[in-house]
């Protein structure tokens, strides 16, 4: 054993983390060898004194301080374990959902000129679609146990543009009457996607946000699903002079249009008319409604959409901050469990980036549902 | 007077009080370990509070397996590890945080020499230039050494913390100690009277 080897043995020699061969190899070398010996006892030495540093006083103020937050912690605790019951991972695919929805969203211009939100800065952002390949970013979770959407995706360049959007729509006058706000609820409440990946509402946080998001009662506002597999919903309200005539003209543009007439009733003094359709007749069939009478009142999908992604947005962020003091701080969030998370995450993905697709290309099915009435 | 196992119980139902008496025991080794680990007292402050709130949070989870000291122990190092960490990825400052590179280099910065061996004639000059000592090291290194040299934990226990194997939690140690000693001995040759940081107080268990 030449000394260099022991050298390097020195350390595990002295806290008998060697095997019996090597520490008695060592203790022949440190016998026969001075620089050895010598080096092991200044390693000794060392080990000695960095035992006898002292403890240090804390400053003064560490205890009130330390007080301070382990009561608001205190205070905190049974809604933090409520909300971890509820398996924050659930909403992350919501908020990859919601990004991509929202950026999607102002990214197309889809507001057609009267629309209330057209007015409002947030929809003023550039158009500039984010491309969706990069979404999945927004999902890494890497081993230390995940991290938040912004920062993961920040990488990307796509957390600005997020901060940037949400940023604008807080600006912009509240799009949404609070009649529309019970619609936005609903169209929470009755999305395909929340169904699949949240406890049914009761399950949910009895009292907050969450609660208020989901208890409410779906009621007359029901506005439709928004999935995949459904429709994305439109209701509009028209009126018109001439019921009759106006019967007429639906009746013949909708042979015209490449949509569906779901329903088409006329009594004397109003029309039910429900059509569905690509998104891409949607502008020649509102500039017909135009045309026809006047727009009353239209309910759009996409403010209550965003208005909504956008809470969702905030929920998430706030959950996924709890989901990695929960991690870091505990071990019930094992890493099986964040596979699987990943791996729900990645099909929720895989069905937003679809839908968003979708929208993007205008190929996702609305139905209108239009009320007709005379003057 | 409430035991150990009593104030532990009663931090399980969520008594804040009760976890106090527990912090007031522990705080100065924990607040120590932290300003070993973070090299300063706003962040040893910031952490070992943010300990002891993890370990409230937590305690529920707490089988009483190991002391409450060996629990809180592990928690303040994980604590400091994921700072350290943290920081190490994100860099807050590139003049003051030199950016580690892993396994290259022992020492992040020459220490702080202002408290130099000539001058350690006081004992307390003497803990500040151990502190600065271990200060210089880089952040993985600094890790091991506080957990084996302060804390005492075993080479498994370190290798668990920070998430590597138990060869490189020796030879990590190893170096750290190596380099250590190193310094020491060139500080004490640089100065004829030197000798008296190792005499004085390696001399006197």
């Amino acid at each position: 054993m030449t000394c260099s080897d022991v050298k390097d043995l020195l350390s595990p020699y002295l806290d008998g983390e060697l095997d019996r061969v090597t520490q008695q190899a060592v203790f022949r070398h440190l016998s026969e060898c001075f620089n050895c010996h010598n080096e092991l006892a200044e390693m000794q030495q060392l080990v000695k004194m960095l035992a006898c540093l002292e403890e240090i006083v804390p400053p003064e103020d560490f205890s009130a301080k330390l007080s301070c937050r382990l009561l608001e912690r205190a205070a905190a605790k049974p809604k933090m374990r409520k909300r971890y019951g509820l398996t924050p991972q659930s909403w992350l695919p919501l908020g990859a959902a919601a990004a991509i929805i929202m950026a999607l969203a102002f990214s197309l211009n889809l507001w057609p000129g009267e629309q209330k939100a057209a007015d409002a800065p947030g929809t003023a952002v550039s158009p500039q679609l984010v491309p969706v390949e990069k979404m999945p970013a927004t999902l890494s979770v890497d081993k230390g146990g995940g991290a938040s959407l912004k920062s993961t995706a920040e990488g990307a360049g796509f957390a600005d543009q997020q901060a940037q959007i949400q940023a604008q729509i807080k600006e912009a006058p509240a799009p949404v009457t609070p009649a529309e706000a019970l619609g936005i609820q609903t169209v929470q409440e009755n999305s395909a996607f929340q169904a699949r990946s949240l406890p049914a509402p009761e399950e949910v946080c009895p009292s907050g946000k969450l609660a208020s998001r989901n208890g409410k009662s779906a009621g007359e506002a029901i506005t439709g699903e928004y999935s995949l597999d459904s429709p994305l919903v439109e209701k509009w309200t028209i009126s018109l002079s001439d019921i009759e005539e106006g019967y007429r003209r639906i009746t013949s543009f909708s042979e015209n249009i490449n949509w569906n007439v779901v329903t088409l009733a006329e009594s004397p003094r109003e029309i039910v008319l429900c059509m569905e359709g690509q998104m891409e007749g949607l502008d020649s069939l509102l500039s017909f409604i135009k045309d026809l009478g006047e727009l009353e009142h239209r309910e759009n999908f996409l403010p209550q959409l965003l208005f909504e992604q956008n809470n969702v947005i905030r929920q998430v962020n706030e959950e996924f901050n709890l989901l990695l003091k929960a991690k870091s701080e505990a071990d019930d969030l094992s890493e099986a469990e964040i596979e699987a998370h990943i791996g729900q995450n990645r099909y929720e993905l895989a069905l937003l980036t679809k839908k968003a697709q979708s929208l993007q290309m205008r190929t996702a099915v609305v139905r209108v549902e239009a009320h007709i009435f005379s003057k | 007077m409430a035991t150990e196992s009593d104030l532990i119980k009663q931090s399980k139902q969520g008594d804040v009080q009760a976890f106090e008496c527990l912090v007031l025991q522990y705080q100065r080794q924990v607040y120590s370990v932290a300003y070993r680990f973070m090299g300063n007292h706003e962040d040893a402050s910031d952490l070992a509070q943010e300990a002891f709130v993890r370990a409230f949070q937590s305690i529920s989870k707490f089988r009483e397996e190991a002391s409450f000291k060996t629990w809180i122990h592990h928690i303040v190092a994980n604590v400091c590890r994921d700072e350290l960490r943290r920081r190490n990825r994100h860099p807050v400052s590139s003049l003051n945080e030199p950016v580690f590179m892993e396994d290259s280099e022992v020492y992040r910065q020459t220490a702080d020499w202002s408290m130099a061996p000539d001058r350690l004639y006081e004992h307390k000059e003497t803990q500040v230039y151990l502190h600065n000592l271990i200060n210089s090291l880089s952040p993985e290194f600094r890790m091991v050494v506080v957990m084996r040299e302060l804390q005492g934990f075993s080479y498994e226990e370190i290798a668990a913390i920070m998430d590597c194997s138990l060869g490189t939690v020796k030879s990590r140690l190893s170096r750290a100690r190596q380099a250590l000693r190193d310094r020491i001995a060139a500080d004490r040759e640089l100065l004829s009277d030197g000798t008296r940081l190792l005499s004085r107080k390696g001399g006197t268990p």
